[in-house]
């Protein structure tokens, strides 16, 4: 089993959790829209830096009122969304969200996510748990201040 | 005990078909064991199965037809051991091998009666992806024993039968079923299938 499924396709990954609080509570049908904001804010970054989206872009919200699921597979369609959020407002929860993109590496997808997530945090305040790097680390990170 | 493999290219609807077998198959009385597998360091499919109910355990940060081969066979071991299932369903990360990961079930010696792999196409880009992804997507769909065409309330009749001449191309011994996991059009065979075994 010497070949590596990511190197044959091409592909590069990255996921982030975070919990996430809202002062005051927000309304579900713009939490969905916040989170389709940011789905699409991806896969428009993706297309322009790629020429095309070809992945899986995708959110899982995990909240005591619910969840929300939104994906993007193609820019087409748009981001599909299962809200199964069963209250009219939000006031805390956890994020999952995670991308595989064909033609990007994985710092790549780090930094369009990273630099993504900006659009939650003009309403909602995310505490981003700290992840570990595995990949190799020769690139320098870009400083967004 | 029988393993199915539920795999396909990234978005191909692995998660959604799985839901809905899994709900289909536990509401039938089967025990049914969930191993789900990301790529990245979070995983989102494990939350969105526990969601529904059903029981996953997930792999992640790497692929389960290389780099995590052995957490793979471990974990079809501990849950053959301790759970005895009915059923144990496999959803390998978007960019897996199906075949690699048949070959690491069967040499687990975990003694299942017969094993599926069910290799899902997004009918609505699957000429894309054809375009684009050409030899991985081949390698995917290689060998499956039913290609499922999924997302058919997508598309028309025309794309589907061009979807079908070319699977039919790629791998001319797996059946060909058309389905959509997300309305539930097409998939009674595959619960009966796994149902009956």
């Amino acid at each position: 089993m010497n070949e590596d499924s990511k190197e044959l396709a091409d592909a590069g990954s990255f996921g982030l959790k975070a919990d996430f609080h809202a002062h005051p509570a927000i309304p579900s049908k713009e939490l969905v829209a916040l989170m389709e904001a940011l789905i699409r804010d991806v896969g428009t970054k993706v297309t322009e830096q790629r020429g095309m989206l070809l992945g899986h872009i995708k959110a899982f919200l995990t909240t005591e009122q619910g969840t929300l699921k939104v994906n993007l597979i193609d820019m087409d369609i748009g981001p599909e969304t299962v809200d199964r959020l069963a209250s009219a407002a939000v006031d805390k929860g956890e994020i999952k969200f995670m991308a595989a993109l064909v033609g990007l590496d994985d710092h790549d997808v780090e930094e369009i996510m990273e630099d993504s997530i900006q659009v939650l945090e003009e309403r909602l305040d995310l505490d981003i748990e700290e992840h570990e790097h595995d990949h190799d680390h020769d690139h320098d990170h870009e400083d967004h201040n | 005990m029988i393993i199915c493999q539920l795999a396909g290219f990234l978005g191909s609807g692995k998660t959604t078909l799985l839901v809905r077998l899994g709900s289909e198959l536990s509401k039938a009385g089967k025990k049914v064991a969930i191993i789900v597998n990301e790529v990245g360091e979070i995983g989102v499919d494990g939350a969105v199965i526990d969601s529904y109910g059903l029981k996953s355990v997930e792999i992640t940060e790497g692929c389960i037809c290389c780099s995590l081969s052995g957490s793979l066979q471990n974990t079809l071991r501990a849950i053959t051991r301790e759970y005895k299932p009915d059923i144990i369903m496999i959803e390998p990360t978007g960019i897996a091998l199906p075949s690699i990961v048949s070959k690491l079930v069967r040499t687990s010696m975990v003694g299942e009666e017969r094993m599926y792999t069910i290799c899902l196409i997004d009918a609505f880009r699957a000429l894309k992806l054809f375009k684009e992804a050409n030899l991985f997507v081949s390698r995917q769909i290689a060998g499956a024993d039913i290609v499922a065409v999924n997302k058919i309330d997508l598309v028309d009749d025309d794309v589907k039968e061009k979807v079908a001449q070319m699977i039919g191309e790629m791998s001319p011994q797996s059946k060909l079923v058309f389905i959509s996991a997300k309305t539930g059009d097409g998939v009674a065979p595959l619960v009966k299938l796994l149902e009956e075994g």
